[in-house]
């Protein structure tokens, strides 16, 4: 644990220097540290992951500016990033945009954070190399591979209130030519929780899911490198009901993630091409003890490459071309046997000749069968002022593609759909003073196009590019972080402001918060370890006319590790210790005062 | 001065005995509370967002959630109907598979039902019994039969087609078996529980059918005209109207041999004797479909429709005159699909 901790950090470290090949590792999402250069970025590790072990929604949550919706712990869940909803944010496993064909978004519960060694938060517009949805940010899960670190392994098990057990393996080999890496996560819980003051019982709640992932990656000679990384994921989620005789429904997803690569590296030219395969199975149960009343299969072949041509040794092209066939099946539902061809072409250039300016522009353009795809771009510079303070700023235009869903849904669907698009623009300032650091970032989008379901007939919803939105705000973030002998101390607050204004009704979009703000600190003493996490969000509106809202909330968790010998970690902490009364969306109350308690072994 | 001030005070000390008395006399009547016109709002689909308001028969104001106020608790899932008898109204939970009794003038909970109670949807009284129709999607329809002194299941009554609305006349019970503006018939139960005829309606698909002084109307159209049914309580078709010329008619309400109805933004007020094609009322427009008047009700001489608001916003209630003008409005629960007289 130690270990990865500390190679992390490293590695972050190296983020801004341009040797990267020297650090021994295949990034295989080796996008994200150049977009880092100048967007706004969060790297959350296997250390802070474990303090959200639960879900990737409480991670996301406690850890980040982005407001989580989600139906009740472990239930359905999707965010808000910059208030632009979750259609209009990206997940990427791997330097891959995972997003359903389907509906255009990830199901972030049906994402196991075990799975992954980081998670990246990228905030703002990233089309041009993310593609569809990567509009208010995009969420970067990823697994890495090294060499030469022999054999290491980790077993991770937490028991917590309301039944929930999380566990994982993770076994690595790698020596100079060769990298290994195998893990497996299980996450169970009846989530029967009670908030007793509001008659709530979140019953059928239960959920549990398995996860299992594969890494290798191979030295043929110091130019020449293979990879392949692989998750397959199978979960059971019922869906929570309000009341004791209503009908229990579930579902439940499989996934298969995997992809192959080759990275060429030389003086001139650096090469990754990536062949990849994403199939996302899922049932709806309308009653858990019936037969499966719908369902559906999405499928994606994608081959991606990556090409660096060096003008300079600090002046780049990037060629990133891209194909992708994507199938859909649907079983008893709108879905019949839509078919998508599509590529794209993006073009960047990158220049970091002068030590105090690095820029980069980049434009994309789509072909896509079934409907229009606008041309995008981006531009972007850091500045380095002087030595306490840089600033950035980034332009671009990002887009949405309609879905399967919204294009071919029987009846309704709308083949005459645009994509959504729009254009952002933010600026970054960044103060650094001993061991303090103050970002502010402000930022504006404009969004053209929105499309809406509506109903047309009595029966029939037909989706429409309907809305114009603009969303503008402020992100600030004071960190101070220390280290003294025995000490060590990280500490940061953020605080977001943000308005999400539909342009014909100038009302605030529903599930955006005005003002978030969240606080973490660790403290490491000798072999103890605190942490406190702290999280406010004002009043949110439920509705689009202003009327109906949630009241606002103050979460608090804290919890405690111990190393009594140096391989073993015992931990123990408490979420929600105010016992506050909360939802995050209306009517799912989110449980009370909770525990939990791991064991984390490292050999 | 002094004997005036005392007057006044004895005035006022007598008034404030006066309006406690009266204040008491409210509280201990029952009568007088949630008597006037009770709203359903079925609320949004798989959240307990269902809620019910009340409107005094004077129009004045509107109070909402008051089964929550009462209760201190949701009311559940979509409601979808609000049946009422002695001094219990009944309230029809279509998506918890559930029942809900209540004092019907205080709102205080009495009990649940949930025997054999699956996607209910309309209630009706006969013969002691009351009848409720279960309808599943893509699953069961059955008429579910309970004792109305304690509420106990007696029998499950199953259909192959759809069931609906459900009235009652005389000693028999009438069940709808069209939905969403598909089918013709009406099945007729007796009062030994039994299935004992289908009426098939010679024209149109039905789409709503009430019951009133022991008489059961139905209207339906076939997208060119409108017919009205009249149905007596021995199950035989007494009477065919034709509004000729008059496609969609939906939204049927009868009250004092008035018919009232809408066909897309028209609304339509005629005499149930009456055999012309009436000319509207009134208009409401823009109408953009049926969520532009999803429920219509005439109740004490006066028309009550929503505006559901693209089911996300709080509904918008319109009360009318028989004439078509507009006397007040009011900002309901989510999705007001009924009104009922109480």
């Amino acid at each position: 644990m130690k270990r990865i901790f500390t190679f992390f950090s490293l590695a972050v470290l190296h983020q801004f220097s341009a040797q990267e090949s020297l650090i021994d590792t295949v990034f295989i999402d080796n996008q994200f540290n150049k977009v880092g250069k100048t967007a706004k970025i969060t790297r959350l590790n296997s250390v802070d992951i474990l303090q959200n072990s639960t879900s990737l929604s409480d991670l996301l949550r406690f850890q980040s500016n982005i407001y989580i919706k989600e139906n009740g712990r472990g239930a359905t869940s999707s965010p808000s990033f910059r208030g632009t909803g979750a259609q209009r944010t990206a997940f990427v496993w791997n330097g891959i945009n995972i997003n359903s064909i389907f509906l255009g978004q990830g199901d972030i519960n049906n994402l196991n954070l075990l799975s992954y060694e980081n998670v990246g938060i990228k905030f703002g517009g990233g089309s041009v190399i993310y593609g569809s949805g990567a509009i208010g940010g995009s969420i970067h899960l990823n697994n890495t591979l090294d060499f030469d670190k022999g054999f290491h392994g980790t077993i991770f098990s937490e028991y917590g209130s309301f039944g929930t057990l999380n566990s994982f393996i993770k076994t690595k080999y790698s020596n100079e030519k060769l990298s290994f890496s195998f893990s497996a996560n299980h996450s169970k819980s009846d989530n029967d929780y009670e908030v007793s003051e509001k008659k709530f019982i979140n019953r059928n709640g239960e959920y549990q899911n398995t996860g299992f992932n594969f890494g290798l990656a191979y030295k043929i000679d110091p130019n020449n490198e293979f990879y392949i990384q692989s998750q397959h994921y199978d979960s059971d989620q019922h869906y929570p009901i309000f009341d004791e005789n209503q009908t229990k429904t579930k579902y439940q997803v499989q996934t298969l993630r995997s992809l192959a690569g080759w990275k060429l590296n030389s003086v001139k030219i650096k090469n990754d091409l990536k062949l990849v395969y994403l199939e996302d199975n899922f049932q709806y149960f309308g009653d858990i003890n019936k037969a499966k009343s719908s369902g559906g299969i999405g499928k994606q072949y994608i081959v991606r490459n990556d090409l660096d041509f060096f003008v300079s040794k600090q002046s780049s092209f990037n060629l990133i071309s891209e194909y992708q066939y994507n199938r859909g099946e649907g079983y008893q539902s709108g879905i019949q046997n839509p078919k998508r061809n599509e590529a794209n072409l993006s073009l960047l250039y990158r220049n970091g000749n002068l030590a105090k300016f690095y820029w980069e522009v980049g434009a994309k353009y789509d072909f896509v069968e079934g409907y229009e795809s606008p041309f995008l771009f981006s531009a972007s510079g850091k500045y380095k002022v002087n030595n306490w303070y840089q600033t950035s700023i980034n332009i671009s235009r990002n887009f949405k593609a309609p879905t399967f869903n919204d294009l071919f849904w029987q009846p309704g669907g709308n083949p005459d759909l645009k994509a959504e698009t729009s254009y952002q623009a933010e600026m970054s300032h960044y103060f650094s003073y001993k061991n303090l650091k103050l970002e502010i970032t402000p930022y504006y989008i404009k969004m053209q196009d929105m499309i809406q379901w509506a109903p047309v007939t009595s029966i029939i919803w037909s989706p429409k590019n309907v809305r114009d939105v603009n969303f503008y705000g402020l992100e600030t973030e004071l960190s101070f972080n220390k280290n003294w002998t025995n000490h060590q101390l990280k500490s940061q607050i953020s605080y977001s402001y943000t308005r999400a204004v539909d342009q014909e009704t100038k009302k605030q979009l529903s599930y955006v918060p005005f003002n978030q703000i969240n606080f973490k600190t660790n403290y490491q003493y000798k072999i103890v370890g605190l942490f406190v996490q702290a999280l406010y969000n004002s009043k949110i509106y439920t509705d689009s006319s202003e009327t109906h809202f949630i009241e606002d909330y103050l979460i608090l968790n804290a919890g405690i590790t111990i190393n009594p010998i140096k391989n073993i970690q015992l931990g123990f902490k408490v979420n929600n210790i105010t016992d506050e009364i909360y939802e995050t969306v209306n009517y799912y109350f989110m449980p009370k005062r909770n525990y939990a308690v791991s064991l984390n072994l490292n050999f | 001065m002094k004997i005036n001030k005392f007057l006044t005070c004895l005035f006022a000390s007598v008034l404030l005995v006066i309006a406690s008395c009266k204040d008491d006399d409210v509280y201990n009547n029952q009568e007088t509370s949630y008597s006037g016109i009770l709203v359903s709002n079925e609320g949004n689909f798989t959240t307990p967002s269902g809620s019910i308001s009340f409107i005094p028969y004077d129009i004045s104001t509107i109070e909402n959630d008051i089964y929550k106020k009462v209760n201190n608790a949701y009311v559940g899932d979509v409601v979808n109907n609000i049946g009422f008898s002695g001094d219990q109204a009944y309230i029809v939970v279509n998506n918890s598979n559930k029942i809900e009794v209540v004092n019907r003038f205080r709102f205080t909970k009495t009990a649940t039902i949930t025997d054999n109670i699956k996607q209910p949807r309309f209630i009706a009284f006969a013969n002691n019994y009351f009848y409720v129709t279960n309808s599943a999607y893509q699953g069961e329809q059955y008429v579910s039969v309970y004792n109305i002194s304690n509420n106990t299941f007696v029998k499950k009554i199953p259909f192959t087609d759809t069931v609906e609305r459900i009235v009652s006349a005389g000693n028999k019970v009438f069940v709808q078996n069209a939905s969403f503006g598909f089918g013709n018939t009406i099945s007729v139960i007796n009062s030994s529980n039994v299935v004992e005829k289908t009426i098939t309606i010679p024209h149109g698909q039905i789409t709503k059918t009430v019951s009133v002084d022991d008489v059961v109307y139905t209207l339906t159209n076939d997208f060119t005209d409108t017919y009205l049914y009249q149905i007596n309580a021995a199950g035989t078709i007494i009477k065919e109207t034709k509004y000729a010329g008059i496609g969609n008619g939906e939204n049927l309400s009868v009250e004092n041999n008035k018919v009232v109805f809408n066909s897309k933004g028209n609304v339509y007020v005629t005499n149930v004797a009456s055999t012309a094609t009436p000319a509207p009322a009134f208009t409401i427009s823009p109408f953009e479909d049926y969520k532009t008047i999803y429920a219509l009700e005439v109740l004490n001489g006066k028309i009550f429709i929503s505006d559901v608001k693209d089911y996300e916003l709080d509904s918008k209630i319109s009360v009318y005159s028989l004439t078509g003008s507009l006397e007040k409005t009011f900002s309901a629960g989510k999705i007001t699909g009924g009104f009922y007289k109480n």
